[in-house]
């Protein structure tokens, strides 16, 4: 748990290009915060006039005077309280508008930077090809682009800004205090490289503190997520006491650090109270003399205590801002990282686009591909698919079949070899058209939460509704969508359109038809279904695979029994391949299989 | 976890309770708050010395005489000194009181995570079965700082308000009645506006959460998805829907912010009017000599104090309002009841050498009311034999084999061991005689020894390590520098489906009990290594009573008999062999689902 010395170091790009992106926010936003600067400057004036003028009775000077000539009363006491008054609540009003104007840009330039940076990682996210999602947990991706990209708000905008903000209010309080007396400044000053030195002190510790506090809760947070995931475990193993004495003692370790942290933020901030206390005691003491002495007047010594008490503020902000920096340098690593992983499959430059008039012939050569290094799912596979003929592919599960399929529309490209449409590299190819050109219907079919006319016509959204519902006519779903209350508008997930296995299935046909595509994938497409809806579902794929250069991947050799050619998956490899008859005659995985299945062969049968 | 709503003062009562055991802290925080108070009031007090009685001409009050009549320059010297004592008074005091929170309330909010956590990880299955971890992790880690915020908002910010506000009060009555009037004329307005603005903040922050789990549902939606997403090429369009749900989620925020502005805005108008007129009105007094002007400063300082007490005040209203929801949930995760009771006294479970034979009864089981899984399950396994259930997926044979540790209680009917309920034993001595190797390893984060370790953290090195080579992990553990005591998890070795799995029956190697519930992976082992864990798990079996989901045709022939869950009952009981003739359920079943594995086992 060591505290990261240059917690920024990395990001330095990430959080330029934010900065340039929003630019003329950032400025109006700094200028917003300049302004205020000068309000606060100006705040204890009218109280200055108030006490050495209208009090005191000496003259007003001339700016003053200037502000008010000739207006009602100004020159008696009573017209001067009105006239002060005034511009008290003037002041204060404008620092208040001035507050919800800060407000409003900054929140809405932040969550502006956090939403930009958020959509850049989803786009990214897309991207990435099923490869790093296999390796990624699904919530990982998730925390990064919906609390990670926080960060980027939290630098810009919470800690360089402030930043920067506190130190043009320290130049403009010090500018104004110069000019009212400067002995006085030189005192008030005296404090400043004191307190520069302490926040220099005391700033790291307090980070590295808080750093550890975080890592400390979110210890607590991984213990007690998996803990109860593996309740099953824990408790038949009853490792529940040590369990409760693990979190226990994270609990322990998470006080200890809050304990640390509140120490050395004690530190910082006794040290800086007592410098800024001691400050504020000698500008008293001295301004005290100068007043008696006439060097300065007792408003202009209010207006001295006034600036001590604001300087205190700003100063304090900027410790905050390098807290908050911290805090959020590895939210922008997170985000650094996803931003800066290699797209494995991305066009190519010089890719073409794909065209096809008739479907194609697929071809693999020598492929070599897995999700973990040294790990390869498929190895040496060599394979034609003849143009319009159906594969059919059989193996266990686990045994590579999805990730065949996955090859094509380039999901996932291969370590090794090449996928070839009609002779050309699919790499070489534009993946919109390639992608465009092919239509999958998966096991678990993937439908969306829209109505179902959006779920057919999710590959092309512009189909017109008689062709939608033609679609769903030929993949047999037309009977029962009529069914529903609304129809084709009805909302998938919503009560009362919750569709059986089979409707889903036939959902994602009607989906595929509609795509009219060259090439055709199935994945296991019956086999989250029972014997009867599997048989009804065949008629309908059968029509599916009618034109088109189709893979299947099937466990039932029911399902696959129709197509021109089938192989048998074992190992990584292919173990088998031929026709249903011919792979029955060889007597192999495939026979026995079958045996298994559907009971002997017919010329087996004694 | 829907649990009736407690009842208000019982909600109340039991939050007290559970800051009991650190009262004395809480009386600490009480007195502390008292003497920050009272530096507070003293605090504008130098200053007025000084314009009134040193730069002044006013006659100093009895307690200041001696320092004025010190002479100017030791009297200025003095007015420092006070002020310098009252900050470090002000900023040790601020000290520990912090401290005091961190070690008093913020202690309690740890106690009171733990304790939901103990009771939450001993919760039945079928709780974790349809609650989702971030649900629990959200009362654990979120709800359970229900009892600091109850500590802030209800006992210490308006008790500080109203130490603070009196004194002030009383103070400023002795010196000015009629501009103490002035001064308090705005305060129950900024009251008032600070409670609306701050019901408003509320509705608009729930806004934001909306659209954010919006956000979120979408973004995983699509990367669940992401295989559909590509391959038809939507990538443009899901992205541009996210832009949209987040043109939306920056106009909430704004929302959000401003109404939250508008509330800090209005407090600050009202404010400044009430200290403009203080000003003025104060001006006139000073000028006609009814008041003077270090009065004057006081005033205006306590009255900046005034207000920020108010506000802090309406802030803790605010908070007050989400409490009890948040102290609801608290609560109802540490007070729910025991689901899988065990009866006081219970005698421990009594196994013959010969090993215990198990017996369901007309088991009755679901995880959600009126939805049974299970509907009346008879099952015989006599002591020493092997029963495999196999059945379709969802049909429940893991439920079947969670009853038997009672990691579920059955609704109805009784799961006998030796002849003896298992709701009659006690829980401890039942687990300890049942192992189990589930079809999700479930590791956890820690070392591979303690992962194997987990039903016998006294096991010996060797014993250990002997389980680990019977579970076929020598190799992996030869290529991992550490060995056993590689760290797994999070930051650490990232291990393969199958060497997860082998971990998880070195465990139940390791932990030597003489009755075995396995859920056979389908998948997670490969063909080449899994005969070797075959061959170990036999092993594991001789002697033992053991119930095995099965998968694989050599497990299901080594088995003494072959039982068929379907329909929520045993439909078909007998061998493998027997059960294929009858041509019935098993032989349809075989046909459709047992396929694939079998495919493994021709080949290994």
């Amino acid at each position: 748990m060591s505290t990261p010395r240059r917690p920024l170091r990395g990001v330095g790009g990430l959080l330029g290009r934010a900065a340039r992106a929003h630019s003329p926010g950032l400025v109006l936003l700094g200028g917003v915060m300049a302004l205020e600067a000068v309000l606060i400057a100006a705040t204890p004036w009218p109280m200055k006039l108030l006490v050495d003028h209208t009090i005191a009775g000496a003259p007003l000077p001339p700016w003053a005077a200037a502000l008010a000539p000739n207006q009602p009363g100004a020159g008696a006491p009573a017209g001067q309280i009105v006239w002060i008054v005034a511009a008290t609540i003037v002041l204060f009003v404008l620092a208040t508008t001035l507050g919800l104007v800060q407000t409003s840009l900054s929140v809405t330039l932040g969550q502006r930077m956090v939403y930009d940076l958020a959509a850049d990682l989803f786009a990214k996210l897309q991207r990435l090809s099923l490869g790093f999602h296999a390796r990624r947990a699904v919530g990982d991706s998730m925390r990064r682009v919906t609390t990670d990209c926080a960060c980027i708000a939290a630098i810009i905008r919470d800690a360089a800004l402030p930043a920067l903000a506190a130190l043009l209010t320290l130049v403009v309080l010090f500018a104004v205090m110069w000019r009212l007396n400067a002995a006085l400044t030189v005192v008030a000053a005296g404090a400043v490289p004191l307190l520069i030195l302490v926040v220099r002190r005391f700033t790291p510790p307090v980070l590295g503190r808080g750093y550890e506090y975080a890592e400390a809760e979110s210890k607590i947070w991984d213990i007690t997520e998996r803990t109860l995931s593996a309740a099953p475990v824990i408790q038949a193993f009853q490792a529940e006491p040590r369990a409760d004495e693990q979190v226990r003692r994270a609990y322990e370790g998470v006080y200890a650090s809050a304990l640390a942290l509140t120490r050395v933020q004690f530190g910082l901030k006794v040290s800086s109270g007592l410098v800024t206390a001691a400050g504020a005691a000698a500008v008293l003491w001295i301004g005290a003399l100068e007043v008696i002495a006439g060097r300065l007047t007792l408003g202009g010594l209010l207006v001295f205590l006034a600036y001590l008490a604001a300087l205190y503020a700003p100063l304090d902000a900027m410790v905050h801002s390098a807290g908050a920096a911290t805090e959020a340098a590895g939210g922008a690593r997170r985000v650094l990282a996803l931003l800066e992983e290699p797209e494995e499959v991305r066009d190519l430059p010089g890719a073409r686009d794909l065209v096809l008039t008739a479907p194609p012939e697929v071809r693999f050569e020598g492929l070599r591909v897995g999700y973990e290094t040294g790990r390869p799912v498929l190895d040496g596979i060599d394979l034609r698919i003849p143009a319009g003929s159906t594969l059919g592919i059989v193996g266990a599960s686990g045994a590579g079949k999805s990730t065949l399929l996955a090859l094509i529309p380039r999901l996932l490209d291969p370590w090794e070899g090449r996928v070839l449409i009609d002779g050309t590299d699919a790499r070489s190819l534009t993946l919109r058209t390639l992608r465009g050109r092919i239509a999958v219907v998966l096991q678990d079919t993937i439908l969306f939460p829209a109505s179902i006319a959006e779920n057919i016509s999710y590959g092309c959204p512009d189909a017109t509704r008689a062709r939608i519902e033609q679609a769903a006519r030929d993949a047999g779903a037309h009977d029962f969508v009529s069914a529903l209350p609304d129809g084709y508008d009805s909302v998938i997930g919503q009560r009362g359109a919750t569709l059986s296995g089979g409707e889903r299935q036939r959902i994602a046909i009607a989906r595929a038809l509609l795509m009219d595509a060259p090439i055709l994938l199935l994945d296991e497409p019956t086999s989250a279904l029972d014997g009867a809806t599997e048989a009804a579902l065949l008629s309908a794929l059968e029509r599916l695979r009618r034109g088109r250069t189709t893979i299947m991947a099937a466990h039932r050799l029911s399902t696959i029994r129709g197509a021109d050619s089938i192989i048998v998956f074992d190992g990584g490899r292919i173990a088998e391949q031929g026709t249903h008859q011919s792979l029955l005659g060889r007597g192999g995985l495939y026979a026995e299989l079958h045996r298994l299945q559907c009971g002997p062969a017919p010329k087996e049968r004694p | 976890m829907t649990g009736p709503p407690a009842h208000p003062r019982a909600r109340w009562r039991r939050l007290l309770q559970l800051g009991r055991p650190r009262w004395r802290g809480y009386v600490l925080i009480w007195a502390l708050t008292l003497v920050s108070s009272g530096v507070a009031l003293l605090q504008p007090w130098p200053v007025k010395v000084l314009v009134d009685h040193i730069l002044g001409s006013q006659p100093p009050p009895a307690w200041a005489a001696g320092a004025v009549a010190a002479g100017p320059g030791a009297a200025v010297a003095l007015v420092a000194a006070a002020t310098l004592l009252l900050f470090v008074l002000d900023a040790l005091v601020d000290v520990a009181l912090t401290l005091s929170w961190v070690r008093v309330a913020q202690r309690s909010v740890y106690d009171l995570a733990a304790a939901t956590f103990a009771r939450l990880q001993r919760r039945s299955i079928a709780f974790h079965a349809v609650t989702p971890v971030g649900d629990s992790l959200s009362r654990i880690t979120g709800d359970s700082w229900c009892i600091y915020n109850a500590a802030t908002a209800l006992l210490f910010a308006p008790l500080h308000a109203l130490l603070v506000g009196g004194a002030m009060v009383a103070v400023l009555l002795r010196m000015s009645p009629t501009l103490t009037a002035v001064a308090l004329a705005a305060a129950p307005l900024l009251a008032v506006t600070s409670v609306i603005l701050g019901r408003r903040a509320e509705r608009a922050r729930g806004a934001e959460r909306q659209i954010e789990s919006r956000i979120e549902s979408h973004i995983q939606q699509t990367l669940t998805g992401i295989r559909v997403v590509q391959t038809f090429a939507q990538e443009d369009r899901t992205h541009g829907r996210f832009r949209e749900l987040a043109g939306t989620a920056i106009l909430a925020h704004r929302r959000s912010a401003i109404v939250a502005a508008l509330s800090s805005g209005s407090a600050g108008i009202l404010t400044t009017l009430g200290t403009g007129a203080v000003l003025g009105l104060g001006a006139w007094e000073v000028i006609g000599g009814r008041l003077t002007l270090g009065a004057l400063l006081v005033f205006l300082a306590y009255l900046a104090t005034l207000n920020a007490q108010l506000v802090a005040l309406a802030t803790a209203y605010t908070t007050a309002r989400g409490l009890s929801a948040s102290i609801d949930r608290a609560l109802v995760a540490l007070d729910a009841p025991e689901e899988v009771p065990q009866l006081t006294s219970a005698p421990p479970l009594a196994i013959a050498p010969a090993g215990g034979s198990v017996v369901f009864e007309n088991v009755r089981f679901g995880y959600l009311p009126g939805r049974p899984v299970l509907d009346g399950v008879s099952l015989d396994i006599p002591a020493g034999a092997t029963v495999a259930v196999v059945g379709a997926s969802g049909a429940g044979k893991t439920t079947l084999a969670l009853l038997v540790p009672r990691l579920l209680d059955p609704w109805s009917g009784r799961i006998l061991i030796s002849g003896t309920d298992t709701r009659l034993v006690g829980l401890a001595s039942l687990r300890r005689q049942v192992a189990v190797v589930l079809q999700e390893p479930m590791l956890l984060a820690g070392t591979i020894a303690a992962n194997i370790a987990l039903g016998r953290p006294d096991a010996a090195r060797e014993e250990v390590a002997r389980a680990a080579g019977d579970a076929g992990l020598a190799a992996l553990l030869a290529s991992l520098p550490a060995g056993l005591d590689t760290v797994i998890g999070e930051g650490g070795a990232t291990l393969s489906g199958g060497e997860k799995q082998r971990i998880a029956i070195a465990r139940a190697l390791l932990k030597d009990a003489p009755i075995l519930i396995l859920d056979e992976p389908t998948s997670a082992l490969d063909a080449a290594t899994e005969s070797g864990i075959l061959r170990a798990l036999d092993r594991l079996r001789r002697g033992r009573t053991t119930l095995v989901i099965a998968h694989r045709l050599s497990t299901i022939r080594s088995a003494d008999l072959v039982a068929v869950l379907h329909g929520g009952a045993i439909a078909e009981l007998g061998a493998h062999d027997e059960l294929l003739r009858r041509d019935g359920h098993y032989a349809r079943l075989w046909r459709l689902h047992a396929a694939p594995p079998l495919l493994q086992e021709a080949t290994a």
